[in-house]
């Protein structure tokens, strides 16, 4: 495996923050084709570290390297062609665009991207026939289950190909079932080769589905676990060690 | 300070960029409505206050004194119950020489400027004390440029005498010296060493001011009273007060207009606002009403945070407009040699304040009601629900157009909210309409003064004096290689029943119809016994096309045939023209004394004056056609240009405040398609097309808006000179101009986009999101 993403000495410090910063010295890779779970309670740092990663935010110091680019120098437009052509986002409350119908919201990606309505047209009916959603295409979110409106946002997320697909607890707005649903639907994926980094602060969620789970606590990575499959009880291996951590 | 208070001036800090753009378009409006209004109330000022200083006359006649004794003209004030009269003066147009120049001036022989009527201010110098020197009209001088001191040959006898200026004085009879008759004065002695023959003038004041049809009345009472013909001219001071604030009136039509335009555009801002604000304060309105505020307190709030930018608009813009209207103001009041006075006037201050205050008012009461209607539970409901864009059957289509997404998605959101759409939509719209407008006016007021000036469309016109002969002119003219044309006209006046004043006749000799005199409708004479006049005289006279009527030429009856309404400005439309052939049925004795000359294509205009000039130097006056430069257009040009910059500046902020909200709204989505990857560059794309849209769409509705209006106001210009406009005046927009002037709304909606698109490009996603 390669490394796609790499994080060193990352810290990231906000307007006034200065003696709290949400992330103080993360270090972190991540390979292609990995399924990582970042978890940790409110305010550890989690979403920050996925904002980094996704470039929508830029560290404070230290560096966030993705694909080789060092996304700490680039410029907004940079930034911009960047979350397009190599992130796929996935928002817990799904964030898809009210007033367009969920083919056209599975398009925006690609048409961003300067491909043809043609061409954004065929990748995301397939990327819908594929998700189970075929059907739903030409409805407006609003009338979807969560379920469906999550799915449908994971089909715009992989619309233009993405390298990393960044999951922001993509089953907090769901119940049980879609959650698991959704879930799969990322296991499938990375299966495929997709790289997946969800956040989630569900101990349960990241040890049952990701096959790496990062913990951070103020700010810090207190633990990286890789998880072995024989793992009898990873769930409770992984809070004891964020218990620990946390002191 | 109460709940109600508190939470107004809370909001208003929260809100200070919408209450800075509110305060400005208020400025804006309340300045515009305040120089119209204030214009209203003082143009008639300084003529009615000069009016009475000067015992100004109601009426003035002139009298022939071949028919009629001074010792007659002493008994008319009796006859006409005039409380005061003044003369009998020796009367009469005398022209003169100064330098290279030629001047006609109706000169009136006054031993003293004071008199129980019209007295004359000195504005400087002294009055004529002997034979050799002439009082001038100060309107005249400063025209002409012409100095105490200066020297005028008259060339009404042969013996050409000297005059010298001694002074100036002001007369509440002169209007714009490029546009009116003007007046000299000299000894009574003198008069019959100017000219072989004056008439008389008579100058009546009565107790009560009368009004048209009484004054229509009085001249009756003189024609009957005295032999036929004695009565040449009349002129009432109604007239001259309409000659004197035509320029006031024609600015004041347009600020009033332009003023309700103003307003329209505010209230469409100001409503704008009020339901952006409820929109985007459900849960805050649910808030309030929870602990306890009334559905009033509520819209109380949203009225209050508007009221209050009102407020310091009108703070601004009354005074300004006051300001602004001191030069227009002033102007009037300097022709009459009055001092100026700051042109203040409180209750059109107030009125201001109270018209801007309701239309705000209404603005904002009327969306407002909509928050104070809703219940606790379903405003914070409807607020706490999560936001989602609105789906319009005009967005959904525009959203859809084969553009690049960021574009087809900007499209879509201009029409998310059709109401805001359309309110936006107007702001442009008034503003395209007035660009448009201003535009036109231009071009019409240049038909307009080649319709009234260069109207008998001559390439040179020669003035003879009436001591040199009519046939030494023609012979003169027709030797001339150049000649192409002649067409000569004589002067004179018609009494026409239930008309107040005899109207100006001009009589035509040669094929007069060649002149390209403006025909509003009908045709132009063709032979004995037809005439064409301007709308006013045909009004006055209760008078169609194809009508038949009876007039008076110098005491005598005429019959005559109304065959068309032509344009004409001259005497505020109060003329008639026909052939001379047809004066001559009652006055054998008319001759010509003017002469339009059309010159074979590519002659020299200024060789040819100068050559039929240099002929006699001293009886003729010879020059190339040049339409005088009116300082009255120049003026109205200017307000109209000041005008459309003040309606474009409100359609620029009503833009502004659309896209200001549409993008506060729409952050979330905003930031949504930036970190799907939209860059800066194409989220600025999406906010500018919304503003395209929404500038494309006034813009197209301004158009014909623009062009209607433009028709209006021009006829109404017209009217007030007593005609209507030709069409040629009207019609001066073609398919390219107006293109462009659509264009300008496009470019008013980029301007006032300009900064939230920046704001919207900047969008930080993480944080937006995070606050979801």
């Amino acid at each position: 495996m390669t490394r796609l993403v790499e994080m060193t000495e990352v810290r990231k410090v906000y307007d006034g923050g200065a003696e709290h910063p949400a992330l103080n010295g993360v270090a972190l890779g991540i390979d292609r084709g990995e399924f990582v779970a970042v978890m940790g309670p409110s305010g550890s740092g989690k979403s920050t570290l996925l904002n980094l990663i996704a470039g929508l935010d830029r560290p404070t110091s230290g560096r966030v390297v993705v694909d080789g680019r060092d996304l700490g120098r680039a410029g907004e437009a940079e930034l911009a062609r960047y979350r397009r052509d190599r992130v796929g986002f996935v928002f817990q409350f799904f964030n898809l665009l009210g007033s367009l119908t969920v083919l056209e919201n599975v398009m925006v990606p690609a048409q961003l991207a300067g491909r043809s309505r043609a061409a954004a047209r065929g990748r995301a009916q397939e990327l819908l026939q594929k998700l189970g959603i075929a059907d739903q295409a030409h409805r407006y979110p609003a009338r979807l289950s969560g379920g469906q409106q999550q799915r449908a946002a994971i089909a715009r997320a992989l619309v233009n190909q993405p390298l990393l697909l960044l999951a922001d607890e993509p089953t907090g707005a769901l119940d049980t079932r879609s959650g698991e649903q959704v879930m799969d639907l990322l296991v499938d994926l990375n299966r495929g080769g997709q790289t997946v980094l969800l956040v989630t602060h569900d101990a349960k969620l990241a040890t049952r589905y990701a096959r790496r789970v990062v913990s951070l606590i103020d700010g810090r990575v207190a633990d990286d676990v890789v998880l072995q499959p024989s793992a009898a009880q990873p769930a409770d291996v992984v809070r004891i060690r964020v218990e620990e951590a946390a002191g | 300070m109460s709940a109600l208070l508190t939470k107004v001036f809370g909001d208003l800090r929260r809100r200070r960029l919408q209450g800075v753009v509110i305060a400005f378009v208020i400025l804006l409006a309340s300045g515009t409505t305040t120089l119209g209004l204030t214009l209203l109330q003082t143009s008639s000022d300084p003529w009615d206050r000069a009016f009475e200083v000067q015992k100004g006359a109601h009426l003035q006649v002139y009298f022939d004194r071949h028919k009629v004794a001074p010792e007659q003209l002493a008994t008319t004030p009796g006859l006409l119950a005039a409380s005061a009269a003044a003369g009998p003066w020796p009367a009469a147009g005398v022209g003169y020489e100064l330098g290279t120049h030629k001047y006609r001036l109706l000169t009136v022989g006054r031993n003293s400027p004071q008199a129980g009527v019209e007295v004359l201010r000195l504005a400087s110098g002294r009055w004529v004390q002997r034979a050799g020197e002439v009082v001038i009209a100060r309107s005249f001088a400063d025209f002409n440029h012409v100095r105490l001191g200066d020297r005028f040959t008259s060339l009404g006898t042969l013996d050409k005498p000297s005059l010298v200026v001694v002074g100036e004085a002001v007369d509440i009879d002169e209007g714009a010296a490029e546009l009116s008759t003007q007046f000299a004065w000299v000894t009574e002695s003198q008069m019959p060493l100017l000219v072989p023959d004056w008439g008389y003038k008579m100058a009546y004041r009565f107790t009560r001011a009368p009004n048209d049809s009484e004054l229509r009345d009085k001249v009756a009472r003189l024609e009957a009273a005295l032999p036929p013909g004695a009565v040449q001219f009349s002129l009432n001071y109604l007239l001259l007060k309409r000659v004197f604030n035509i320029t006031n009136q024609i600015v004041l039509t347009f600020l009033l207009a332009f003023g309700v335009f103003a307003l329209l555009a505010c209230a469409a801002t100001v409503a704008n606002l009020v339901i952006g604000i409820v929109i985007a304060s459900y849960r805050e309105i649910g808030i309030l009403k929870a602990i306890g505020f009334t559905p009033l307190q509520v819209v109380g709030t949203l009225v209050g945070q508007m009221l209050l930018p009102t407020l310091a608009g009108c703070i601004l813009g009354i005074p300004a407009g006051i300001a602004l209207s001191i030069p227009l103001v002033d102007r009037a009041a300097a022709s009459l040699g009055l001092p100026s006075e700051p042109p203040f006037a409180p209750a059109m201050a107030g009125l201001t304040l109270l018209i801007v205050t309701a239309v705000v008012l209404v603005a904002a009461v009327v969306p407002g009601f909509r928050a104070g209607r809703l219940t606790a539970v379903g405003a914070i409901s409807l607020g706490s629900a999560p936001t989602s864009s609105r789906r319009t059957p005009a967005a959904g289509w525009l959203r859809r157009l084969p553009l690049p997404r960021p574009l087809a998605l900007g499209a879509g959101d201009a029409f998310a909210r059709p109401l805001r759409a359309a309110l936006t939509a107007v702001a442009v719209l008034v503003g395209v309409a007035t660009l448009v407008f201003a535009t036109g006016l231009h071009s019409s007021m240049q038909h307009f003064v080649d319709a009234t000036f260069g109207s008998r469309t001559s390439d040179v016109s020669v003035q003879r004096a009436n001591a040199y002969p009519d046939r030494k002119v023609m012979a003169t003219l027709e030797s001339q290689p150049e000649t192409a044309l002649i067409v000569a006209a004589a002067g004179g006046a018609m009494t026409i029943p239930s008309v107040a004043d005899p109207v100006n006749v001009v009589a035509y000799r040669g094929d007069s119809a060649r002149l390209g005199v403006p025909v509003i409708r009908g045709r132009w004479f063709s032979g004995q016994g037809e005439v064409v006049a301007p709308r006013a005289t045909l009004e006055e006279a209760h008078l169609q096309v194809g009508d038949h009527f009876q007039g008076l030429i110098g005491g005598q009856p005429i019959q005559l045939r109304v065959v068309g309404e032509i344009f004409a400005v001259n005497n505020l439309g109060h003329e008639v023209d026909m052939d001379l052939s047809t004066l001559a049925q009652a006055a054998p004795d008319s001759v010509p004394t003017y002469y339009f000359v059309r010159l074979k294509p590519g002659s020299d205009a200024d060789a040819y004056a100068r050559r039929v000039l240099a002929t006699e130097p001293d009886f003729l006056d010879a020059s190339a056609s040049q339409p005088p430069s009116i300082s009255a257009i120049g003026v109205l040009n200017s307000v109209m240009l000041v005008l459309a910059a003040v309606l474009a500046l409100i359609a620029v902020a009503g833009v502004f405040n659309t896209l200001l909200l549409n993008t506060r709204e729409r952050a979330r989505d905003t930031a949504v398609l930036k970190a799907l990857g939209m860059t800066p560059a194409q989220v600025l794309a999406m906010v500018a097309t919304s503003a395209v849209v929404l500038g494309t769409a006034g813009g197209l509705l301004g158009l014909p808006v623009g062009v209607a209006i433009h028709r209006a106001l021009m006829q109404a210009l017209a009217s007030i000179a007593g005609n209507n406009m030709p069409e040629g005046a009207l019609r001066v927009f073609n398919a390219p101009g107006l293109a462009l002037l659509a264009l300008a709304g496009v470019a008013v909606a980029l301007l006032g986009a300009l900064l939230p698109a920046r704001w919207a490009a900047r969008t930080r996603v993480a944080e937006v999101l995070h606050s979801e």
